[in-house]
């Protein structure tokens, strides 16, 4: 049995992200443990909604699934804080327009839907995310996630 | 028996655990230094916090920015948070 599609479509972004110019291979999905000097500036995949519709009416039904992913960048930096995170919105932006459906995986290219960033001090040096939220759209099959329809 | 200045040296004593001779604004001040461990974003990125604490009255003219070395390292400045009684703490940011 496939792995859920969300799983296969969360492996999906790891890859298309992976290797970027600021984050390098510092992408992380499904971490819950502290990002630590040696991970950063790093990236976090997680997905934070996944909201199924059944659009027909057999049973099982197929489901189209709007999926909120999160695409979080941190970085600690002292001066150009600012434009290392404007640099990871770039290339986190360009790489996953340029990944598209994902193979198939997606209904239609993820949209970047809303960007918001934050800033703390309470390290040795100022740490900044930034969280770029994604609507993704996949259909699978009641009773079977890890499949299409 | 008030409180007074010999009191408050005491603690910065070298014999004190985590006594450090920092440079501050050019000049020497003895303190306690510390680098511990500290979280930010309720755990999401977790490093060192380095700080410095001494005497309010060796420090008259510190302010954000000021640079401070400690055991060959660079420092700045970023928060003074006096405590009243007549110790401040600095924090600190790697240059």
């Amino acid at each position: 049995m496939a792995n859920h599609r969300r799983r296969q479509i969360r492996e999906a972004l790891v890859t298309a992200l992976t290797g970027l110019t600021t984050t390098s291979t510092r992408v992380f999905p499904n971490r819950v443990y502290p990002f630590d000097s040696a991970d950063l500036p790093g990236l976090l995949v997680t997905w934070a909604v996944d909201e199924p519709e059944a659009i027909t009416m057999e049973t099982p039904a197929a489901l189209q699934s709007e999926l909120t992913m999160v695409i979080e960048g941190r970085a600690q930096a002292n001066a150009d804080l600012d434009d290392v995170l404007d640099a990871i919105d770039k290339e986190v932006r360009t790489a996953l327009y340029a990944a598209g459906t994902l193979s198939g995986l997606l209904a239609r290219r993820a949209a970047v839907r809303r960007i918001e960033a934050d800033y703390e001090d309470g390290l040795e040096k100022p740490v900044g995310v930034i969280r770029l939220e994604y609507q993704l759209t996949y259909f699978c099959r009641e009773g079977a996630p890890d499949a299409a329809p | 028996m008030p409180f007074d200045a010999a009191d408050t040296a005491a603690f910065f004593d070298p014999d004190m655990p985590g006594y450090a001779l920092a440079t501050i604004g050019g000049g020497a001040v003895d303190g306690l230094f510390s680098n511990g461990y500290a979280e930010v974003f309720g755990g999401a990125v977790g490093g060192a916090a380095p700080s410095f604490c001494c005497a309010t009255a060796d420090i008259p003219t510190v302010a954000r920015g000021t640079a401070v070395t400690i055991a060959a390292v660079a420092y700045t400045v970023v928060g003074i948070e006096p405590a009243g009684t007549g110790k401040t703490t600095l924090r600190l940011e790697a240059v």
